[in-house]
């Protein structure tokens, strides 16, 4: 499933887990997720949604597992306290290839950080697509108009909860 | 120049470290000092990123830190584990401490700062790569967060900090490196130091 997405100008980082806030590809077109355990009830919405957003903006597709696996789950879903400032991560925790393709991640989000400022609900939607695209090899948006972006949405447009068509074009053209 | 060894370096230096399986050297075009910071702070960014609240200027972070000092890494230790996720293992930093910027360190002996492990990097590598030179830590007080393992790698009863996203700033042949994200997505109050001592001239009361 997928909008078009035109895959123009794509100069910026994609896939390399460079150190330059770029994450890693994912082992194939197939994002399966579950929830970590303790995972709050509250967070689910959010979370899929984000799932959801990548499945329908993208030809990549999701799968919720109601039992989670160790290398075959691609998003374990968490809630986290983490470090002050820090509204979600997404950690890589068994490779494929070391340093460049993830087999399965743990992604977190904090409420707590998130729940600071205004639209608390679509903030932490917010994050959630963010560390999606992490977790499919995204950078942080240069300029800043949609998901990738970081910290708090500067207003409720559907945009910073979605892919931008630069990053769509990322996708589409790896996966 | 500043923004583009900043940057650019990690991203040679990952592919080293990740052509030599874990564990590479800078290539010898960067210079020693640089090369070594940008090893580290390509190893703290392996496979981990993070969706951050951004601060504008070095002079704001300080506001927001519980302490905020200027020190050099005398070890890196085992730490704790954390109870989140499959993956929480951490890495401390003992840093000794050169000058307190902000808050009240201990009086005697070093700060313990704790940073995520990436999975599959041993903190032996870790520490190899760990600079000689300065850094200036922005932390937060994680002191209050039971880990699954106790207080693992630092004195009971001692404080253990994390550094805010942005909190990580490393010497590097008189300029800077930002240890946790990337510098070049800093604005423009960070951007326009270049230099370490400017940096640290911005958070001086």
């Amino acid at each position: 499933m997928g909008q078009g997405a035109a895959p123009a100008a794509l100069a910026d980082d994609f896939g390399t887990n460079d150190g330059v806030n770029t994450g890693p590809f994912a082992d194939d077109s197939s994002h399966d997720y579950c929830w970590g355990p303790g995972f709050d009830a509250a967070l689910k919405d959010n979370a899929n949604t984000a799932m959801s957003t990548l499945d329908i903006q993208t030809d990549m597709s999701d799968f919720y597992q109601a039992t989670c696996d160790v290398v075959g789950t691609d998003i374990w879903w968490f809630d986290a306290d983490l470090p002050a400032g820090v509204r979600g991560s997404y950690h890589c925790v068994t490779w494929v290839t070391y340093g460049s393709v993830c087999n399965s991640s743990d992604v977190k989000l904090d409420p707590a950080e998130i729940n600071i400022g205004s639209d608390d609900e679509l903030d932490t939607t917010k994050s959630a697509c963010h560390e999606v695209g992490h977790s499919v090899g995204l950078a942080h948006s240069s300029t800043g108009d949609d998901c990738m972006r970081n910290g708090e949405i500067p207003n409720t447009n559907v945009q910073y909860r979605q892919y931008n068509t630069h990053h769509r074009g990322h996708i589409n053209a790896r996966y | 120049m500043l923004a583009t060894r900043r940057w650019l370096g990690p991203r040679l230096v990952l592919m080293g470290i990740v052509l030599a399986g874990c564990g590479g050297n800078a290539p010898g075009s960067v210079p020693r000092d640089t090369s070594i910071g940008q090893s580290f702070a390509a190893l703290l960014q392996t496979g981990i990123y993070i969706d951050y609240e951004v601060v504008e200027s070095p002079a704001e972070l300080r506001d927001l830190a519980d302490l905020v000092i200027i020190g050099t890494i005398s070890d890196v230790v085992e730490g704790r584990v954390l109870p989140y996720g499959r993956a929480e293992a951490q890495a401390n930093l003992v840093i000794d401490v050169e000058r307190v910027i902000r808050g009240i360190a201990p009086r005697s002996g070093p700060v313990y700062v704790e940073v995520t492990l990436p999975s599959g990097l041993l903190v032996s590598e870790l520490a190899s790569a760990a600079p000689n030179g300065r850094l200036v830590l922005f932390l937060g007080d994680r002191t209050y967060l039971r880990g699954t393992t106790g207080e693992t790698g630092r004195p009971e009863g001692s404080a253990i900090y994390a550094p805010f996203a942005q909190g990580m700033v490393i010497e590097a042949d008189q300029m800077w490196i930002s240890g946790l994200v990337d510098g070049e997505e800093l604005p423009p109050g960070w951007q326009k130091l270049e230099s370490f001592d400017q940096l640290v001239a911005t958070i001086e009361d």
